[in-house]
């Protein structure tokens, strides 16, 4: 077993009263309420909401996007031509960056800003297989996917991603583990534009879908199960975010929500409606970080393709919690 | 809920905040026209912002127009490169 004086430098002290000054990660006992305490774990969360960031260099729909609110990544488009455009976002502007060897709208998007990946995309009904994976400054080609893909379901890790459905091989999906496409079980319905989130390629959902789509699809490493039907079913294209137990459904399109700035929360089983963005809109995308601050950017709205950048906070309130046995 | 209208770029960071969006209803929509909330902090962030103010029929009208010219340019697109999109919809401003 391992010591905690031994990882933290700290021992658990017995005090009568919780310390004026504790620091971060320290835990006592507190011999009064006989209770184990940490400092600064989170005691309360806010009222999620979105607010304006960075506009993009140039408008952008049909993008991938990987990374954080405040190291985000935006590739590809299908902006006029296919494009190999490469943004950087570091919490309030955004720069180029390294270009796509290969110029892909419609891609998909993994990652983070130092260790991104691109994989499938396509114009107007074509799809590819390409995959490339980003350093922080520039694209390599790697291993391709064992089939042509577009307008797929994918999301995880530069080292641990999947990409299933999608235009037009129906039900197919395949895993990536930082060198190689696998192919695994096929999903239960074949669909394309649909969101996704994932925290490795062993624990992904996917949700909505062309035509207005509900569905939400959930992957464990072995076997595809049913989640939650969203709640408004639509067009989701990259607009996904999270993990597969705290991912985001962001915006998107459907019969009867044309552009909707709609967003819902999924825990894993239900989807909730959160607050909605200032810009509905189609074929935005999204980082690939958490649920608690999340960005998204580019887009389609009407027939004008986007260029503007919106963030999601939940503020977290940081303190003194209590550790119990359950 | 009564809403003003108006045409506003949006600037990027900061054009709206977190805290705007607790305080006053929001949302744009095609040709830079922003409809907001009719309360006091709205129409604080509306005058901040230097927005143009419209009447809802003349906002209307602006969405409208972009929107006509949009599905033009779709409806002259080669059948090819329609899959990647649908035609643009109507949009009813609140």
């Amino acid at each position: 077993m391992t010591a905690y004086n031994v990882i933290r430098g700290l021992t658990v002290k017995y005090l009568g009263s919780d310390p004026s000054n504790p620091e971060n990660g320290e835990v006592w006992y507190n011999t009064d309420s006989n209770t184990l305490k940490v400092k600064n774990v989170l005691v309360a969360s806010g009222d999620g909401a979105w607010a304006s960031g960075g506009g993009l260099p140039a408008v952008n729909n049909g993008g991938a996007g990987a990374g954080t609110q405040t190291a985000a990544l935006g590739f590809g488009s299908r902006t006029g031509p296919q494009s190999s455009a490469t943004y950087e976002y570091d919490g309030s502007s955004w720069t180029s960056g390294g270009s796509l060897n290969n110029p892909q709208g419609n891609n998909n998007g993994a990652g983070t800003q130092t260790a991104g990946l691109s994989f499938g995309g396509g114009p107007s009904g074509s799809a590819t297989n390409k995959t490339e994976e980003y350093d922080g400054s520039s694209w390599t080609n790697v291993n391709n996917m064992g089939f042509t893909r577009t307008l797929a379901a994918g999301a995880g890790t530069q080292t641990s991603a999947l990409c299933a459905t999608g235009y037009s091989n129906g039900t197919k999906a395949q895993d990536y583990d930082g060198t190689n496409w696998t192919t695994i079980s096929d999903v239960g319905t074949s669909r394309y534009n649909v969101g996704a989130a994932a925290g490795t390629n062993t624990a992904f959902v996917m949700f909505g879908g062309v035509s207005g789509s509900a569905a939400t699809e959930e992957w464990n490493g072995s076997a595809w199960s049913n989640g939650g039907n969203m709640n408004t079913g639509r067009g989701m294209y990259n607009g996904g975010t999270g993990t597969q137990t705290s991912a985001l459904a962001i915006a998107g399109d459907g019969p009867g929500n044309p552009d909707t700035n709609k967003v819902e929360e999924y825990n894993g089983s239900s989807w909730t409606n959160v607050a909605s963005l200032a810009t509905g809109r189609r074929s935005l995308f999204a980082g690939s970080s958490s649920t608690t601050a999340g960005i998204a950017m580019g887009g389609r709205v009407g027939g004008s393709d986007q260029s503007i950048t919106e963030e999601w906070t939940v503020p977290q309130t940081l303190g003194v919690g209590t550790i119990s046995a359950s | 809920m009564s809403y003003k209208y108006a045409i506003i770029t949006n600037t990027g960071k900061d054009f709206f905040t977190y805290q705007n969006r607790l305080d006053f209803f929001l949302r744009g929509y095609p040709a830079n026209v922003w409809v907001i909330g009719n309360n006091e902090k709205g129409a604080l962030w509306l005058a901040e912002k230097n927005g143009v103010e419209k009447t809802k029929t003349e906002a209307q009208a602006i969405v409208d127009a972009e929107i006509s010219t949009s599905q033009t340019q779709w409806d002259n697109l080669p059948e090819a490169d329609k899959f990647n999109d649908r035609r643009p919809t109507d949009i009813t401003l609140p």
